[in-house]
């Protein structure tokens, strides 16, 4: 799928990223995001997953600075017919997907394709309810989960776990805290 | 003879490497991309942009003009 020139001028800095080229931009805008429940970090997941060129599948976030707004609006790409191939749902909500991220209060857990039972056990330690001030972190957190895993950076493999105490920017930017990372 | 040749001398940065990268990533491995640029930026950032990605610097002629021919050979991991 080649990139209109809009989307070379939209997703110019995110192209530039080693990680992503033309070629990983054009696998994030192919691989839609299905939303299942809904928190407030998963409003903010959907906001960043939506201007990156996700295409999103399910409704438009009720609060954050995207409330209210319509994607289309917001980013025309966020719209698309193709099937969704992840799940970013809210704690206590079990994901369809299995290639999955679940966004509880205090952590989040995600497979890239592993064993969905072991996804459900995991995400059954987050607690349900994000208070606001943790659902930006959170949020920017699980999104670029579901980006990487969109461009294959993550091996496929057991459920994850990352606890919010544990979450420092290292950490946040290379998924690894060797101190603070359960693996189930 | 290159396989390919792009014109950034009218991009802004960051759209000149952008442009650069692109054209790259649709060459071969090994494939050779001429690329005309101008002003101090470009000619200071392109070159080392692209070896910071891997690719291989095989020319860089500057002009007075303040414009340059570089030549670059792609290499993908």
């Amino acid at each position: 799928m080649a990139l209109t020139e809009s989307q070379i001028q939209r997703y110019s800095r995110q192209i530039l990223l080693r990680e992503v080229g033309g070629k990983g931009q054009a696998r994030l805008l192919e691989r839609p995001v299905r939303v299942e429940g809904a928190n407030a970090a998963t409003d903010v997941a959907v906001a960043y997953l939506a201007a990156g060129g996700s295409p999103i599948d399910g409704v438009a976030p009720e609060d954050g600075f995207l409330a209210g707004a319509s994607l289309d609006a917001f980013n025309p790409d966020a719209r698309s017919a193709r099937v969704p191939v992840a799940s970013l749902a809210a704690a206590g909500v079990t994901p369809t997907l299995p290639v999955a991220v679940v966004v509880g209060g205090d952590g989040l857990a995600w497979t890239a394709g592993g064993c969905p039972d072991c996804l459900a056990a995991t995400a059954a330690t987050l607690s349900a309810r994000v208070a606001p001030a943790d659902a930006v972190l959170l949020g920017s957190l699980a999104a670029l989960v579901l980006q990487r895993l969109a461009l294959g950076l993550e091996a496929a493999g057991p459920a994850r776990l990352i606890r919010l105490s544990g979450i420092t920017p290292a950490a946040a930017r290379g998924l690894r805290c060797p101190r603070h990372l359960e693996e189930i | 003879m290159p396989d390919a040749r792009i014109d950034i001398t009218r991009e802004i940065c960051p759209m000149t490497y952008v442009r650069v990268k692109l054209a790259l990533e649709a060459l071969p491995d090994g494939g050779v991309l001429e690329v005309h640029l101008k002003g101090a930026e470009p000619l200071k950032n392109v070159p080392r942009s692209a070896k910071d990605d891997g690719h291989e610097v095989l020319s860089f002629d500057a002009s007075p003009d303040g414009s340059a021919r570089l030549v670059l050979r792609a290499h993908h991991p």
